[in-house]
């Protein structure tokens, strides 16, 4: 009896996973399907927005501004990038934060955003892990090993948005994390200090690019 | 050197930063963080920065102007010296399709590539890769330990400082030298490597600085994370693919998330 309920119960586990595997692949298949060609539009569109001749700086900055905010879950990566600060940050604090880390992002990343641009990247495959798609991709150089970057692409609110990229095994989110929290913990846990820190930042920032 | 990293293991024990009490998120953080001489290693950063303004990039930014051909050639002869302890390390981590690679790199860099100045094998399709005994110990199970900021060396831990004290005793070229008295090989080819190096990291290094607002914790993670890959020689690690920090987006709790809508429920998109 005791080996008869092992069996049944073995089968019925078999029969309920062959049912349940498929679906799941074909629904994975189809999600990295889709996040490997929205990287590929993207890099597109990029190439065809940012890299065009006769446009102020200005203008530039505008274009790289729309596609990083269409194209980046920004205030998500915002939120987790502070970690366990953003339960301790006041409402006008979070807001403050989320506007400044907009900004930071975009005034350090149009410059490295055209560095990848610029030289053809290269789709390779793309793999899956819970909710998140790994789309891999690589410059190629004329000398020396090509660089690896993945794009680190998750689907919520109807479309695909990129939420890390890591470049030669480096996550943009994790060294911005350590970043954060370490100048939080130096200017006594205080989200504040950062707002503060980030303002000074960008305020060189456009400075320096003036 | 052997000395100099055992005093340093010392003064780092002695400036113990003391980990936080009663608050397990705090001790976590502390913990993750593994930055147990944080003050110290601040101090001995910010004295590699001044020598690196006042020696270190002053002699790099002359180097640089020879042209990238010369400098290149440079790199792939420094690189090739490397081969043998690349090679022992791949055996050491038991990688033999890599110890092939390594040896092949060597014969045709040696010959056809002009003593090493150029990467002929990368060509033929023998990629370049780099194994050093701090990586050895990594497969081996040694964790890394706290992070320890050296002078003139830059970021590190005991296993790695351990491994270039190693790599530096199993290297035959150095050997060599210690035989034939000519103690100046060694030192010269240090000079140049560290020139080499800085060369390499020129653009990097100055992109980081302008757009970081704590260059020092910006270092920290960048080594570690460059490490790490290395380690799982770029396949990813589980611990590099998952941030190591609270884990995955949809591991950590509510509000620790980037938003709740790209927690796990969304997995594709519907059809």
């Amino acid at each position: 009896m005791k080996n008869f309920h092992r069996g049944a119960i073995a089968a019925l586990f078999g029969l309920a996973l062959s049912i349940i595997v498929p679906i799941s692949q074909a629904k994975a298949d189809g999600f990295t399907d889709g996040a490997q060609k929205f990287i590929g539009a993207l890099v597109i569109r990029a190439e065809s927005s940012l890299l065009v001749e006769g446009i102020s700086i200005s203008e530039r900055q505008v274009r790289f501004r729309k596609l990083m905010m269409e194209s980046f879950d920004l205030s998500g990566v915002g939120k987790w990038v502070l970690g366990r600060y953003w339960r301790r940050a006041s409402g006008i604090e979070r807001k403050l934060y989320l506007k400044l880390f907009e900004d930071f992002i975009i005034a350090t990343y149009t410059k490295r955003f055209k560095a990848y641009t610029n030289s053809k990247l290269q789709i390779n495959a793309t793999t899956s892990r819970r909710s998140s798609a790994f789309v891999n991709t690589q410059i190629n150089r004329k000398s020396g090993k090509p660089i690896r970057i993945v794009w680190r692409v998750n689907y919520s609110d109807g479309r695909y948005q990129i939420i890390d990229i890591v470049v030669e095994g480096v996550s943009w989110i994790q060294t911005q994390r350590s970043e954060f929290v370490s100048v939080i913990r130096n200017r006594g846990g205080k989200v504040s200090g950062l707002i503060d820190a980030l303002s000074k930042k960008i305020a060189d920032l456009k400075s320096s690019a003036s | 050197m052997r000395i100099s990293i055992l005093l340093f293991a010392v003064l780092t024990l002695a400036n113990c930063a003391s980990a936080p009490s009663g608050d397990a998120e705090a001790l976590a953080e502390h913990q993750k963080i593994n930055d147990p001489g944080e003050p110290t290693n601040r101090f001995i950063f910010k004295f590699n920065q001044g020598l690196d303004a006042v020696i270190i990039k002053p002699v790099t930014s002359f180097y640089r102007i020879f042209p990238e051909v010369l400098r290149t050639g440079v790199h792939n002869f420094l690189n090739n010296l490397k081969t043998p302890v690349v090679l022992i390390n791949d055996i050491l981590q038991g990688e033999a399709e890599r110890a092939g690679d390594t040896v092949m790199r060597f014969l045709i860099n040696t010959t056809v590539g002009v003593a090493g100045f150029r990467d002929q094998a990368a060509d033929w399709g023998f990629e370049p890769h780099e194994e050093d005994f701090g990586q050895t110990l990594a497969t081996w199970g040694v964790g890394e330990g706290p992070y320890i900021m050296l002078p003139l060396f830059g970021p590190s831990n005991p296993r790695d400082a351990i491994g270039k004290v190693v790599d530096f005793f199993l290297d035959p070229i150095n050997w060599w030298t210690e035989n034939s008295d000519n103690d100046w090989v060694p030192l010269t080819r240090t000079i140049i490597g560290g020139i080499d190096t800085r060369d390499q990291l020129w653009d990097v290094l100055d992109d980081l600085e302008k757009s970081s607002i704590d260059f020092y914790a910006a270092i920290r993670s960048l080594y570690r994370q460059r490490r790490n890959d290395d380690i799982s020689n770029g396949t990813g690690s589980k611990d590099n693919e998952t941030p190591n920090f609270s884990g995955d987006f949809e591991l950590a709790d509510p509000d620790d998330q980037p938003s709740n809508k790209s927690s796990g429920k969304d997995h594709g998109p519907k059809k």
